[in-house]
């Protein structure tokens, strides 16, 4: 068991773990294999993908266009601040290689659902390194920030909303994140994530249901230690 | 059917904590460096130095729902302002409109808009594609540009950006092998047993090159270091402030193993 390996999982995931599967894009690829997927390779080690002329451009476009909701999108679903940009870069690592099998038009449904998988990929390892990482370490990486935009966004709120995100169950999370933060419609998600409208709406009924409760409960207990002698 | 009113919006019913949870969301922005890095693995560059032109990207973007301008809506248009992206799109038939920006910290030493894309080349994680010439990645600009976008970007360009970036390479590429030099003589200190002896090294190295392009390298050693100086607190501090300020590096990795391969905790790699 590759141990010595977990800690550097946040910037590349080679995840040990047999019989995991990671779903990503339009295909199911067990998880040690993936585990040697050049998505998941260290960032040098990564090769270039070679597209021609016209995939080039069109990923180009893909980029510009998905690349910030894609990014915050991975957020979103819970994937620390210190992994994301591996994250989204092995989101679209992977578009590049399927670029050809993405329909025009579908670009955004086929990101967003590798998205889904990367990210879950990403905060399996994440909950591996809080199991035996060095505490110091994810304590400054979680408490400083490189750039201001990231110090703000390392508020008590920020955090606090991570926290309550984090008690949705995925697919919830998914279109709240989508509605309630990214501002999409429920056609645009429906679309997105390829499901039926009604069920974008149950769902995404379920992830404030949830978020409501959270915070309720949050706000009660600090009224309670407030209260308390 | 309609949508629902989202919670953040004026009746959507959400308490004042809960509104200022969800506004805090509006910091999440990705750094310019991350989407150079994505673009990056397609070979391409980032064309930070120049604005170009994307056809009814933005326009497009709207129609199909995108998270940009619902967003300005539900939160109000300062959250568009406050962030943008530069980007160029090489438009094959599609024809040119803006799709531009600046990044929020324009000051922050993370590449900016131009200015140091070329310097930090060689150190950037864009090492299994060098950048093009600047200028091979500049469209011509025809559309008329925002006078809100170009001051803060044209600011960052100074000289021509071919022009800069050659001469950069020049001074860079001694400096270059100066860096390396400093790394090899810290390393070898290292091999033979002398961790204070890189240790010093890696002092003279941090004080002759402050910006250098192997400063992550440099950072890197010095954990090594540390360690064989069995000065584990120090070496998590260096880890701690480099993975704050190069989260995503390729030397993370190492350096995260690095911390774990020492780590105690009763537990055998």
């Amino acid at each position: 068991m590759m141990r010595t390996e977990d800690t550097s999982i946040l910037a590349s995931p080679r995840t040990p773990g047999a019989g995991a599967w990671l779903t990503y894009g339009y295909g199911v690829v067990p998880m040690m294999e993936s585990s040697r997927h050049p998505a998941f390779a260290p960032t040098t080690d990564r090769p270039t993908a070679v597209l021609s002329g016209e995939a080039s451009a069109r990923f180009r476009r893909l980029v510009d266009s998905e690349f910030a909701l894609v990014w915050r999108f991975l957020r979103g679903l819970g994937v620390a601040a210190s992994g994301v940009d591996d994250a989204a870069q092995q989101v679209f690592w992977i578009a590049a290689q399927r670029l050809n099998d993405i329909v025009l038009g579908s670009e955004r449904s086929f990101l967003l659902s590798t998205a889904r998988g990367v990210a879950s990929n990403a905060r399996r390892a994440q909950a591996r390194t809080r199991e035996i990482g060095d505490d110091d370490v994810l304590a400054e990486q979680r408490d400083e920030r490189a750039n201001p935009e990231q110090a703000a966004a390392a508020t008590q709120a920020r955090r606090l909303l991570e926290g309550f995100l984090e008690e949705l169950p995925e697919d919830a999370r998914t279109v709240f994140v989508l509605f309630e933060l990214e501002g999409m419609t429920m056609a645009a998600i429906a679309e997105a994530l390829d499901l039926a409208p009604g069920t974008v709406a149950s769902r995404l009924r379920r992830g404030r249901e949830a978020f409501q409760a959270a915070t309720k409960r949050f706000q009660a207990q600090a009224q309670a230690t407030r209260r308390r002698p | 059917m309609s949508d629902p009113v989202r919670l953040l919006s004026r009746d959507g019913g959400a308490t004042d904590f809960e509104r200022e949870l969800l506004g805090s969301w509006e910091g999440e922005q990705p750094t310019d460096e991350a989407r150079t890095k994505v673009l990056a693995i397609a070979g391409l560059a980032a064309g930070a130095a120049g604005l170009s032109a994307a056809t009814g990207a933005v326009g497009k973007a709207s129609a199909a729902g995108s998270s940009i301008a619902p967003k300005a809506l539900a939160v109000g248009t300062a959250s568009l302002a406050k962030w943008i992206v530069v980007g160029t799109v090489a438009a094959a038939a599609a024809g040119v409109t803006i799709y531009y920006g600046v990044a929020r910290n324009a000051p922050s030493p993370v590449a900016t808009a131009g200015g140091s894309a070329p310097q930090r080349s060689t150190s950037e994680s864009i090492e299994s594609a060098p950048l093009p010439p600047v200028s091979a990645a500049l469209p011509a600009l025809s559309a008329p540009l925002s006078t809100k976008a170009v001051p803060e970007v044209s600011s960052a360009r100074g000289a021509s950006p071919s022009r800069r970036a050659l001469s950069e390479k020049a001074t860079s590429d001694d400096a270059l092998g100066e860096e390396v030099s400093f790394l090899d003589h810290a390393r070898r200190a290292l091999a033979g047993g002398d961790p204070a002896g890189a240790l010093r090294q890696l002092d003279a190295f941090d004080a002759r090159f402050p910006r250098g392009s192997l400063v992550e390298e440099a950072e890197v050693v010095r954990v090594e270091a540390l360690l064989a100086e069995d000065d584990r607190a120090s070496a998590a501090k260096v880890a701690a402030r480099f993975l704050a300020a190069h989260p995503t590096s390729p030397h993370a990795a190492r350096i995260r193993a690095l911390l774990a391969q020492r780590a105690p905790r009763g537990q055998a790699p």
